[in-house]
């Protein structure tokens, strides 16, 4: 029999104290778990998917409102950019690669994005890969023909065909009728909805699930399906920019003041260098737009979200204390219940480093075995939690991976633990076995 | 192991309101000796027996144990001298309650440096002689208090200890039980210095050697 066999018998003895003072260590550690898993999903949820990106220009607004709904998905669109302000950024001697944005539809509760074969250049960050093939899982990017989209774009405005000379899209001007409606999937849509290649979808309006069908029946055929990137582009239908104009009845068909083709936003990549700050200064003077930067945005969201964080986790740290001070208070409230068992052991011939190191032993157990518990229930609950909060807020949390935060709050809480045991122990070290055999007759 | 004890004073309180609680001019016990030591209630029985076992420091005097001069040790050593060469018998509910029977004799004989295989040998040995062999996983509530107070004895002497104190082995045992305690004492103590205080007729006639602790003082 060794001391850790005294101190688990004891621990065991006094099951209904240390079982409370256990939960109540164990409330404040499944406190700090969620805290910390929360704050490491909204993190990973921003700052993992928004890597990459550069600017988004949209219409005048809330910036962090532009970010939420372009690369989040989150939210609503501020307003509607006339078309033409894409092609402009697209020629913008800064400008890299430059990929036009359309919402207004779902799909079965996916966001459908009107866009161009820019979205599957490199460059684009996600699905991350060197080649244009690399970023699919199954098939091809859909057929973007430009010509066909400027034709569509000219009968929208009732104006002559927009911007530039069809030598420059490679195409002549085709009737908007010939567009072709392809589609490609993001992994989970893919996934969830058990669609395959050639199979055929129709959006409905409305960015929100349910919607409306369109006034024409109009379908899809799924051409490719995405590389699985574990961000919101794993929920995406994109379609090809020409098709999503050739539905008449299109919500962001228009800027309703002047009557031009519009879409929702343009994620914009600068050349290398000092061309970001370039585009940021030329577009910041333009009042018909705003330009976000993706990073700045996010990180200023962050700084919210963490200042609510901190506010819950200084929460957290409260009740990890009381839990603390529980260990204290209880095993000194057991203290005079075991007196004359402390004794027994002295006379036996413990020493009173022995019976303090129990102490502070059962102390630092009951933190440990709390703190473990509360973890373990901290996962528990965000798993549950988990579908909830994603719905609400867009961040996923991940139940089943334990972070180092939480190794190092759970070591904290032992060594806090531990300290605590100091109290009862040093009354009992210093306890005198000889006044607490006295005769009991 | 041999006992002598020497001006031994000692009173509990403060300085100033000091009550004078046991006096010893002299006394000395030879080795394998079996005393009694008698007296009325609040005649220092226990505070002698507290002192010999090395828990408690008296105010003044000199306590020789073998050629061992006990409170020339530290606190520490006197621990480990005390949980090798002595053995200790109080009065009911000196049992741990957290452990087994079986796990009472062992961390006696653990404290006392005997290996943990060879203290469960000896712990089950001297249950089954007891006829408790089956008693050994039960806790020491589920065992009569005359049992207990048996295993409590049998606690104190399995790590054969050279002096072994008892006191009051007997205080709310029935006759029964309390000859069956003071027998077991008797037996396992042939080899052993035994003191045992009480002022039980039924322990005092048990002894050839009885000392009155009132005829001690100077």
């Amino acid at each position: 029999m060794r001391v850790h066999q005294l101190i688990l018998r004891s621990a065991s003895q006094h099951r209904l104290s240390s079982g409370l003072t256990l939960l109540s260590v164990a409330l404040g550690a499944l406190l700090v778990s969620v805290i910390l898993l929360l704050r490491s999903a909204t993190e990973a949820t921003f700052l993992g998917p928004s890597r990459g990106f550069a600017l988004v220009v949209g219409a005048p607004g809330s910036r962090l409102e532009l970010v939420l709904n372009t690369i989040f998905q989150i939210g609503q669109s501020p307003g509607l950019l006339p078309y033409e302000v894409f092609e402009e950024l697209e020629q913008n001697a800064s400008t890299q690669l430059a990929v036009p944005y359309a919402v207004g539809d779902a799909f079965r509760g996916f966001r459908v994005i009107g866009t161009s074969d820019a979205f599957f250049e490199p460059r684009f960050p996600y699905p991350a890969s060197s080649s244009v093939s690399g970023k699919f899982a199954a098939g091809r990017p859909f057929h973007f023909d430009r010509a066909a989209l400027r034709a569509r774009l000219s009968e929208i405005a009732g104006l002559a065909p927009l911007g530039l000379p069809a030598a420059a899209v490679g195409a002549p001007a085709a009737p908007a009728s010939s567009a072709v409606a392809e589609a490609v999937l993001g992994a989970r849509v893919a996934r969830q909805l058990d669609i395959r290649l050639g199979d055929r979808i129709e959006p409905t309006h409305g960015v929100d699930g349910g919607g409306t069908a369109h006034e024409h029946q109009q379908l899809w055929t799924v051409v490719g399906l995405l590389a699985a990137t574990g961000t919101p582009i794993d929920d995406l239908v994109l379609i090809n920019l020409d098709s999503f104009f050739l539905v008449d009845d299109h919500r962001g068909g228009v800027v309703p003041e002047t009557g031009q083709p519009a879409i929702s936003s343009v994620v914009l990549f600068p050349k290398p260098g000092v061309h970001k700050a370039l585009l940021l200064g030329q577009l910041n003077k333009r009042t018909q737009l705003q330009v976000a930067d993706v990073d700045s945005e996010v990180r200023s969201l962050l700084r919210i979200v963490g200042n609510v964080d901190r506010v819950f986790f200084i929460i957290a740290i409260l009740v990890v204390w009381v839990g603390v001070v529980s260990v204290a208070v209880g095993i000194y409230n057991t203290l005079a219940a075991r007196q004359r068992e402390l004794a027994i052991l002295r006379i036996l011939g413990a020493r009173r480093m022995t019976i303090f190191g129990m102490l502070v032993g059962e102390a630092t157990l009951l933190s440990a075995l709390g703190g473990a518990l509360g973890l373990c229930l901290g996962h528990l609950v965000v798993f549950a939690a988990s579908a909830l909060v994603e719905k609400s807020s867009g961040v996923r949390p991940r139940a089943l991976v334990f972070l180092p935060e939480e190794g190092l709050a759970f070591l904290l809480l032992v060594a806090a633990g531990a300290l605590a045991g100091l109290l009862p122990a040093a009354k009992a070290y210093r306890s005198d076995a000889a006044s607490l055999l006295v005769p009991l007759v | 192991m041999r006992v002598g004890l020497r001006d031994l004073n000692h009173s509990y309180g403060a300085r100033s309101a000091q009550r004078l609680a046991l006096r010893v001019a002299a006394l000395e016990i030879e080795s394998q000796t079996k005393l009694c030591l008698v007296g009325s209630s609040g005649s220092g029985k226990t505070t002698l027996l507290n002192i010999l076992a090395g828990v408690l420091v008296p105010t003044s005097g000199r306590v020789q144990l073998g050629d061992q001069g006990l409170f020339e040790l530290s606190e520490a050593e006197r621990d480990r001298f005390r949980a090798r060469h002595i053995g200790c018998v109080f009065q009911t509910l000196n049992l741990l309650q957290g452990l087994s029977v079986l796990e009472n004799l062992t961390l006696a004989q653990r404290f006392a440096g005997i290996g943990s295989a060879a203290a469960r040998r000896t712990g089950m040995d001297l249950l089954e002689r007891l006829g408790l062999g089956e008693r050994a996983a039960a806790r020491p509530a589920e065992l009569s208090l005359g049992e207990q107070q048996r295993v409590a004895i049998l606690r104190a002497v399995c790590k054969a200890p050279a002096l072994v104190l008892a006191d009051e082995p007997t205080a709310s045992l029935d006759d029964d039980n309390a000859q069956a305690a003071i027998d077991l004492l008797l037996e396992t103590c042939r080899d052993s210095t035994l003191l045992v205080a009480s002022h039980d007729a039924r322990v005092i006639a048990r002894f050839s050697s009885v000392q009155k602790l009132s005829e001690l003082a100077p």
